[in-house]
């Protein structure tokens, strides 16, 4: 392995770390948020008071990307990667002299470590690497909602008061091209281009699994997508 | 440049399958809707609005209710009426472009209107000891045969039946209130306060 590892070039230790930004894609999360609105948005139309802002979907996110490996050309080393989607909504409905409190928040966030295995294509500028390894994801679902809406009209779904944080694990893998600029001293900086791919899991607590629609189907949450990053490197000989 | 193309082909194959996962995935539309009043008294309308349904893909083309009382309709606002007392399922079904499709449901529950009693009684102005003939037989009710009387003479006495005769041994006023139940479980009362003259009636 060690052979492998220091093959084709001078050995070197590199260490650097990554700004991401990042796309997901989370349908059920988000048909859960699209009811939040319409729910929201019909009441704020029968209601007198300020309007109850909607939720945003969960589109993007930012996550940080640790990473360090030894080698020549073809490096091997260990990824740590960490990302963070979010979206909240806070407000009330005044009816009646009784005020409705509305907060609903989702924040899924992934914490995961990988094996890394990375090819220099152009010393010091241009490198493309993948890596596979084991995430933890979790999803937490803050919301108050009044369970009567202050209107003549009932819904039949009401987004479930609760405060739980679900979890959930799985395989995953990355695949990037980072092109950086020498800034002397063995450091340079640049920027990243990526694809993670984390299989959906539905996250749970204890028996109970995510259902934020009330479908009966389990919410699947998961960190696959593109994502770009801004990327410093530290490299040492050995 | 064996093993550079290895790996590309790796990160290749790695971007192919990310593709495949939940992006594309079909989501189904959601059914949500609103309704008013979710419960009162029979008969009851109710309105319901199925406009906030919605789908991820495409529009939805179909609305699909069902009422629970064996009754359908189409469309996204619909109202109905129901004649009947009862506790009623209220289905949506919707369907998008794709063919793809979901449902909800509610609860209205309605309840019977009260039946209408009514009592009669004889002699107009009884005496203490003297009997007096209560009749129930003209109480009516919209839900069916009406299945129990209940009568309560207003001194702590009471009895059951359509017809029923009662003797104060005391004069004095004594509101006397009938209560009917029919067979849907539906109840009403009536009162009516009886004189009762201090010697014996006059017409026995």
């Amino acid at each position: 392995m060690l052979a492998v590892a220091t093959s084709g070039g001078a050995a070197s230790l590199s260490v650097g770390s990554s700004a991401q930004w990042f796309l997901v894609s989370m349908p059920s999360l988000n048909q859960f948020v699209r009811l939040v609105n319409e729910t929201v948005r019909f009441v704020n139309e029968r209601v007198a008071s300020d309007p109850v802002p909607l939720l945003r979907e969960l589109t993007q996110g930012v996550g940080l990307r640790l990473t360090e490996t030894f080698g020549g050309t073809l490096r091997v080393g260990l990824q740590m990667a960490m990302g963070n989607v979010t979206t909240r909504t806070q407000g009330a409905w005044a009816s009646g002299g009784t005020s409705h409190e509305v907060s609903v928040a989702l924040d899924a966030g992934l914490v995961a470590f990988m094996a890394e295995v990375a090819l220099v294509l152009v010393p010091d500028i241009l490198s493309v690497s993948i890596s596979a390894g084991w995430g933890s994801s979790r999803l937490g679902h803050r919301c108050v909602f009044p369970a009567t809406l202050p209107t003549d009209w009932s819904l039949p779904f009401l987004p479930k008061a609760e405060d739980k944080t679900y979890t959930a694990s799985g395989p995953v893998g990355t695949a990037s091209v980072q092109v950086t600029f020498p800034l002397g001293r063995g450091a340079s900086a640049g920027f990243e281009i990526g694809y993670r791919l984390a299989p959906p899991a539905v996250p749970r607590v204890g028996t109970v699994v995510l259902d934020l629609n009330a479908d009966g189907l389990g919410d699947p949450v998961s960190f696959t997508g593109l994502w770009l990053g801004l990327a410093v490197r530290m490299e040492f000989d050995l | 440049m064996k093993k550079r193309g290895l790996l590309l082909g790796c990160a290749l194959a790695t971007l192919l399958l990310g593709g495949c996962t939940p992006k594309f995935q079909a989501v189904p539309p959601e059914a949500l809707f609103a309704i008013r009043p979710s419960s009162g008294v029979a008969p009851l309308n109710v309105v319901c609005d199925g406009s906030l349904s919605f789908s991820e893909k495409g529009k939805l083309v179909e609305y699909i209710w069902d009422f629970g009382d064996g009754t359908r309709a189409l469309g996204p606002i619909v109202s109905h009426t129901y004649r009947r007392g009862g506790v009623y399922r209220v289905t949506l079904e919707v369907y998008d472009e794709q063919g793809l499709s979901s449902r909800r449901d509610a609860q209205v529950e309605v309840q019977f209107p009260p039946p209408a009693p009514s009592f009669v009684f004889a002699p107009w102005r009884p005496g203490t000891g003297e009997t007096i003939w209560f009749d129930a037989s003209a109480s009516t009710s919209p839900n069916g045969k009406i299945v129990e009387y209940r009568w309560a003479f207003g001194n702590g006495d009471w009895a059951t039946g359509e017809k029923v005769g009662y003797m104060y041994w005391y004069g004095g006023a004594y509101p006397v209130t009938l209560t009917v139940i029919d067979e849907a479980g539906a109840q009403a009362t009536v009162t009516q306060v009886i004189e009762v003259l201090g010697g014996p009636g006059c017409g026995g």
